[in-house]
């Protein structure tokens, strides 16, 4: 079936890939879309819950900080702290062994351990006015240091303590290492003690920086591979506040341009979210903030590969059912396409048997569509060749019969026609000797008359000189004049004896070169001059000329007698068609060797010439315009074969209304045999 | 027509055209984007005594635009400013404010330098529940739920630029101001400083705003001889002062002021001011990255001769800190950018600038700069680190702080 298809590659391929783009391509398309629509809307959510719990994360940690600054705040202005604070700033006067301060340090520390739980402080300090930490919960090593000149002033503690006693402001200071906390990380919170509108000291309080830990590692939202990072920047190196998952050994101090982007941005007080890549070349959905009041750069990340699970499940299934849809579809396509390739193959095959011959063959389709309703149409149309053959056929025997029929007639005809011709040829050519005869009759009549005349004139002398001399009475002048007259006679006799024998011998040799047809060799001029001689008698009776051109000495070794019969003819027809009776005309044969066996003959006459519509008929048998005048019509039609046949010659004719007419001959002087 | 349904390749076709068609809507429904502008309000004064120094604000703000826009515009459409001219007129000011808001229908509000102008607009803003951004330094005791201040609070600006000077140029000091809340207010401030340091406020006096006539101010100077004049004097006026002390033998007194930026230092060329401080967050001279760029693209827009200083600087990043908003809801409504506004961070030409959500102010760096020959600030010291905003200064309680602010315009009327 494949093959099938494959084979009829052009129609099936169209239908299989027609019907793919109108099957697969919508579904793929609208399947893509939503695939993709799918993932934008998920990409949206997933970087917005990423930005959601980034703002979270940095507005727990701002208002902690800034809900601490407002409890110290709120701490410094109560009357009991101030108390403490002067009370203990009163013993340390006196001394720190002294009782005085002893008794306002337990009763400070009884207090602030209280608060200190409270609030999750890990120290609480009093400075006083100099910078002398004047108490300490912890009691670690920077007690009885001071602030402004000791070891610890550019410290968070010793910075904020600064600041507080000059700006009289609420210190936040940022998280660092504190070497009298065993260097962990600590932030300090300091705020002034005033006593009318004045300084009179600080209270401070700790906090490190696991206090934010649990803000930090909150993982609510952020799946199996969520995490916070913050870090911080200092000069062009970025520090690490917080632990990074991936990574087994802390990661501490890296120069900015190698820590991930995200934070990068963050540093860079950038706030944004988006796809991006972690600390380990992870892709990641992160959100990047930048936490004004630790001076830290936050970053909330989540793998892409969980965050966009959903993604690729749906794309997966969205590719599977593609698929499965692409071959349901395809596979549509294919039986639809054998549907309709498979009566097509089936017409095809059919048709092919009706083209060979078998007429019988019908297409073998029962079904409703068009191409059913194709096969009723194809299966009314043989039948309708068929019975049109059958008809045929049968026409066609009694057609040939009746043509067989008249062929034979026209055979026949044809026969009889060319009997009839030929008796005619020769008829004509009699009926030329006839002419001839005549004339040869007219030429001789006379000096057998002039013999005649002179033999009874002699005669009748003759008896008269001999009765005389019988009679004795003649005389010698009588005898005298008798030998005169009888002289006389018998030189007219003499000569006109020899003029007849001359005639005679000369028409017997036309004569018998036009019936005999001998072939010889023969000298052209003297023998065109006998030709034209024996026609005298015709020409003598009109007012027209004949002349001759002719090479002297030209043997020509050819069929005289078809020369006779052309020239003959060409000067009868000029005489019975050319001119009119009475009207003068001049006849011109022109003879020359073009070469040495190449003879042109010119004929041609002045006469009204032969009308154009003519032209094309003359030389055919019985045409004639004067068939009542007892014109054979077979004249030229001699002349033709004559000239093609026997002298093996070719003829021309030439004619223009009242300037005459040209026949020109050509032919071989020794004829071929 | 009906034929073309009868052939198979004409229902191919007219299925294939139809999908085409179909699809070719999708995309455009995928694809279609609004393309309307979103309007912006910028309301500073063109006219009037502030017009000096408020008129390179709208172009700040206009740079600002200018940059957004040409990075695709917040949400896909270009910002458009409708500015409008408050006239150094506080009625004026509200009513143009109310006029944007109701009829050109802006989104947010860019404006004011005046305290009197800001207190005229705050009414409207929050009976709009819109949005204004505030550019310049001010005196603090105020939070309006619906302004984002983008200037100086006083522990930005006032409370270390006082220490400052009673540190490094004398604990005797006279204050000089226009009449007006701001002065009136820093004064209040300082006072409190100088207490705290030990310091003596030798006169506390006020000229009207405008004013020209500073002959019993200098003559007072003259007499007093203070170790520093702390100014707070705003508009023309400080030119007069200047011209006025400079012309007699206490030209050399020391002036922290309060009000005088590159701005109007460029108006006061003629002026040699050999011992004239000011402390701002932002000066024109900060070498980094990010503001040689943004004073190279000010003068590229706005003509080379012009300066940037730390009023432009806020409204141009305000302007950012809004868009940022903007883009991270997805609206312009006022409401909704508003509270977006107070998690946003920029890296703006003076540094990182935060908002505070608290306060509504901006974490911003403090700098003490002395004033060249060339007009420009010398940086002589900086904090490190941007500050926390406290419009109320926490050694007092916001409720003290309001008695105060209470009793300063009561004052005042």
């Amino acid at each position: 079936m494949i093959k099938l298809l494959l084979s009829r590659h052009s129609l099936a391929l169209r239908l299989l890939a027609g019907l793919f783009l109108i099957s697969i391509i919508p579904l793929a398309g609208v399947s893509l879309l939503s695939l993709s629509n799918f993932e934008a809307a998920l990409n949206r959510m997933v970087i917005a819950n990423m930005s959601s719990i980034a703002d979270k994360k940095a507005d727990q940690i701002d208002t902690y900080i800034n809900e601490r600054r407002v409890d110290m705040y709120q701490l410094s202005r109560f009357p009991d702290i101030r108390n403490m604070f002067t009370a203990l700033q009163a013993g340390h006067d006196v001394g720190v062994d002294s009782d005085a301060y002893r008794q306002a340090a337990v009763r400070a520390e009884k207090l602030l351990a209280e608060l200190a739980a409270g609030y999750d402080y890990y120290d609480m300090l009093f400075i006083n006015l100099s910078g002398e930490i004047i108490f300490s919960l912890k009691k670690e090593a920077d007690l009885s240091t001071n602030l402004r000149t000791g070891p610890y002033r550019d410290t968070g503690l010793g910075q904020g303590f600064q600041q507080s006693m000059a700006l009289l402001s609420t210190e936040f200071s940022v998280f660092d290492n504190y070497a009298p906390s065993g260097n962990r990380a600590a932030a300090f919170i300091t705020t002034p003690l005033l006593s009318n509108g004045l300084p009179i000291g600080v209270l401070a309080a700790q906090i490190n920086l696991e206090i934010l830990q649990p803000v930090i590692e909150d993982r609510t939202g952020l799946g199996e591979t969520g995490e916070a990072i913050l870090a911080q920047q200092t000069q062009n190196t970025v520090t690490y506040t917080s632990h990074l998952r991936r990574l087994a050994a802390p990661l501490n101090q890296i120069p900015i341009e190698q820590a991930a982007m995200p934070m990068q941005h963050a540093l860079h007080g950038e706030r944004g979210q988006d796809l991006s890549v972690d600390y380990s070349g992870h892709d990641v959905v992160a959100a990047w903030r930048y936490l004004p009041s630790l001076r830290w750069g936050m970053v909330v990340k989540i793998d892409a590969e969980e965050a966009l699970a959903p993604l690729l499940r749906l794309r997966l299934h969205t590719l599977l059912v593609l698929g499965i849809l692409v071959l349901i579809a395809g596979a549509a396509a294919f039986f639809l396409g054998f549907s309709i390739i498979n009566p097509l193959h089936h017409f095809i095959n059919v048709i092919n048997e009706i083209t060979l011959g078998d007429l019988t063959q019908r297409v073998a389709l029962s079904r409703q569509d068009e191409l059913g309703q194709l096969a009723v149409a194809f299966n009314r149309m043989a039948d309708e060749v068929q019975n049109g053959r059958d008809t045929l056929e049968q026409t066609v025997v009694v057609r040939t019969a009746e043509l067989m029929i008249a062929k034979t007639d026209a055979e026949t005809a044809f026969h009889s026609l060319k009997q009839t011709q030929d008796t005619l040829v020769q008829s004509e050519k009699m009926a030329a000797l006839g002419g001839l005869v005549a004339g040869i009759a007219h030429e001789i009549n006379t000096p057998v008359g002039v013999i005649l005349m002179s033999s009874t004139h002699l005669e009748t002398e003759t008896d008269k000189v001999s009765s005389r001399y019988q009679q004795g009475e003649l005389s010698g002048d009588e005898l005298e004049s008798y030998f005169d007259t009888a002289g006389q006679s018998v030189r007219l006799m003499t000569i006109n004896s020899q003029r007849a024998a001359e005639l005679i011998n000369s028409f017997k040799q036309v004569a018998v070169d036009q019936t005999g047809g001998e072939r010889r060799e023969f000298e052209l001029k003297s023998y065109i001059e006998e030709i034209v001689l024996s026609l005298l008698p015709k020409l003598k009776r009109t007012a027209i000329s004949m002349t001759l051109e002719c090479p002297e000495g030209l043997i020509v070794d050819s069929y005289p007698g078809a020369l006779s019969q052309i020239l003959t003819n060409f000067i009868v027809n000029s005489l019975q068609h050319a001119y009119q009776p009475d009207q003068a005309g001049r006849l011109k044969i022109r003879v020359a060797l073009l070469s040495d066996d190449n003879i042109r003959l010119l004929y041609s006459d002045d006469g009204q010439g032969i009308p154009p519509e003519l032209q094309s008929k003359i030389f055919d048998p019985f045409f004639t315009t004067q068939r009542g005048n007892g014109g054979s019509g077979l004249g030229l039609h001699i002349v033709y074969n004559a000239v093609y046949q026997t002298l093996k010659g070719r003829l021309q004719m030439h004619s223009a209304f009242a300037q005459g007419t040209m026949f020109t001959l050509h032919f071989p002087r020794v004829c071929p045999r | 027509m009906l034929s073309i349904l009868k052939t198979v390749s004409g229902r191919l076709a007219l299925l294939a055209g139809f999908t085409l068609i179909v699809g070719a809507s999708g995309w455009a429904i995928q694809s279609y984007k609004p393309e309307q502008p979103i309007r912006i309000g910028v309301l500073h004064s063109l006219t009037g005594t502030m017009a000096v120094s408020e008129r390179p604000l709208v172009d700040a703000v206009q740079l600002a635009v200018t940059e957004i826009n040409a990075n695709g515009g917040v949400l896909g459409r270009p910002l458009e400013m409708v500015v409008a001219d408050g006239q150094s007129n506080g009625a004026v000011f509200a009513r143009e404010a109310e006029r944007l808001i109701t009829q050109e229908k802006v989104s947010v509000l860019f404006g004011c330098w005046t305290s009197f102008s800001r207190k005229a607009v705050k009414p409207v803003v929050e009976k709009y529940r819109h949005l204004l951004f505030y550019p310049v330094q001010y005196e603090g005791l105020e939070q309006s739920p619906n302004i984002i201040y983008t200037g100086s609070a006083p522990n930005q600006q006032i409370i270390p630029g006082t220490h400052w000077a009673l540190e490094n140029l004398g604990k005797r000091v006279y204050l000089l101001g226009s009449d007006y809340i701001f002065p009136h207010t820093a004064n209040r401030i300082i006072r409190d400083i100088v207490r705290v340091a030990g310091g003596q406020v030798l006169a506390e006096r006020y000229l009207p705003l405008g004013s020209g006539d500073m002959t019993a101010s200098v003559e007072e100077i003259r007499r007093l001889k203070p170790d520093v004049i702390l100014n707070t004097i705003n508009g023309d006026s400080n030119f007069n002062f200047f011209q006025a002390l400079q012309a007699t033998d206490a030209k050399d007194t020391p002036i922290l002021s309060f009000s005088v930026s590159e701005g109007e230092l460029a108006q006061y060329a003629e002026l040699s001011l050999n011992a004239h401080y000011a402390v701002w967050s932002y000066f024109q001279s900060i070498d980094s990255v990010a503001n040689r760029r943004f004073v190279a693209d000010y003068k590229r827009l706005f003509g080379a001769h012009r300066v940037t200083g730390d009023p432009i600087e806020a409204a141009y990043f305000g302007v950012h800190l809004w868009a940022q908003a903007a883009q991270d809801v997805g609206v312009v409504d006022p409401g909704r950018v508003n509270n977006a506004v107070l998690l946003q961070s920029f890296d703006a030409p003076s540094g990182i600038v935060s908002v505070d959500r608290a306060t509504r102010h901006v974490w911003k760096r403090v700098r003490i700069g002395k004033t060249q020959s060339d007009g420009q600030f010398k940086e002589l010291q900086a904090s490190l680190y941007p500050l926390r905003p406290e419009p109320f200064p926490s050694y007092r309680s916001n409720a003290e702080w309001q008695q105060v602010a209470d009793q300063i315009s009561k004052e005042l009327k």
